[in-house]
């Protein structure tokens, strides 16, 4: 299957720039995953947590409104505010 | 040999306030470094949601910041100045500036100010003060948010029917120049169709709406950054030409010095010389 690469962006930094082969994006009712090969897609973002998974290991990010593109296996989040998560706040 | 000492101390106070300027120029640099890292992820963000929004504008869809307002009576002028003064001619040619515009303005104007500086010297130049903003000498993207919900609130309530940002522009550590942008309605960018088969999620209206809510912010933030850029590059010119006229000064005072000892030498061996040619007379 495809491998995605996914971008955080903020208005100030970058916050996650890796390769993944599973993301779950926050909508503002729900959530969506997108695996490689997905369809063109813009969509509004909600407040939550976006998780990825791949070989470079899973991250999550704590991401409050802004977009999302999803364009031949690029994955791009434009968020308001974003911050990337520890692995082990979870437990 | 009291006039040695005034030059003493006065050549004292002199490096004294050099001392202070130099180190106030030092200061402005790393700032300015500060503020300018600050661009490079800000200008990635601003191309990334300019190519999104162009996608999403097009066709019918429509946003209350897109659309100007039928009649337009008010314009708010927000003014961005530096945080503190001393730093050349910065501030009072932004509030020049300003003056220029609001005499080429028929409409009624009100105020935004962001900074410290002049709050007082505005109030009493007759402009209806509407808030004042203080940001940091880096601004930060809170803060920047703080502003851009105000002013999209004021446009959105009908109190202002534009919104102009008012700020020196960045050219170069050198050179600044006084310019406004207009911030609201937004000027609808060029539509480019978007790839075929694009799903919109969840439709195209409210993405729109979202997109305009990051362009704003990062507009007024990228406006912020680039007027403090400014100031603190106004200020390092200032303090590096005031710690060169200093440098001036204290040569200057040192030589009025050196020309002071040496009459002074000079006195005291034709005392000696008169001193020893008088007692070898009465020999």
């Amino acid at each position: 299957m495809d491998k995605l690469h996914l971008t955080v962006l903020t208005s100030t930094e970058t916050v996650l720039d890796r390769r993944a082969d599973y993301v779950n994006l926050p909508l503002p009712y729900g959530s969506l995953g997108i695996l490689g090969g997905h369809a063109p897609l813009l969509c509004a973002l909600g407040k939550g947590v976006l998780r990825c998974t791949g070989e470079e290991g899973a991250a999550r990010v704590l991401v409050s409104g802004g977009v999302a593109d999803v364009q031949q296996n690029e994955v791009t989040i434009l968020a308001s505010s974003a911050q990337l998560l520890p692995d082990d706040a979870e437990r | 040999m009291a006039n040695l000492r005034k030059i003493r101390s006065h050549i004292k106070s002199v490096q004294n306030t050099q001392q202070i300027t130099k180190s106030m120029k030092m200061v402005a640099a790393t700032k300015l470094r500060r503020t300018q890292t600050a661009f490079g992820p800000l200008r990635s963000f601003a191309e990334k949601s300019g190519a999104i929004l162009a996608h999403v504008c097009g066709g019918e869809t429509d946003n209350v910041y897109l659309t100007p307002h039928p009649a337009s009576k008010t314009v708010c002028y927000v003014l961005i100045v530096g945080n503190r003064g001393l730093c050349g001619t910065y501030n009072t040619a932004l509030l020049r500036y300003l003056e220029e515009l609001r005499a080429r303005e028929a409409r009624d104007c009100i105020l935004v100010t962001v900074g410290r500086w002049g709050r007082d010297l505005i109030g009493s130049a007759g402009i209806p003060l509407r808030r004042n903003f203080e940001v940091s000498d880096t601004p930060k993207a809170d803060e920047a948010l703080q502003l851009a919900d105000f002013l999209r609130a004021l446009y959105r309530e009908g109190e202002a029917d534009e919104i102009v940002l008012v700020y020196q522009h960045f050219r170069s550590v050198l050179a600044q120049q006084p310019c406004h942008k207009t911030l609201l309605p937004l000027e609808r960018p060029e539509s480019a169709p978007p790839p075929e088969g694009v799903i919109f999620e969840p439709d195209r209206a409210s993405l729109l709406e979202s997109l305009v809510d990051l362009y704003l912010n990062n507009s007024v933030h990228a406006a912020l950054l680039e007027a403090r850029a400014g100031e603190h590059s106004a200020r390092m010119t200032a303090m590096t030409s005031a710690s060169d006229s200093t440098e001036e000064l204290i040569a200057e005072l040192t030589q009025e010095l050196n020309h002071a000892r040496q009459a002074a030498i000079t006195t005291e061996i034709s005392e000696i010389v008169g001193g020893a040619a008088a007692l070898a007379d009465k020999e």
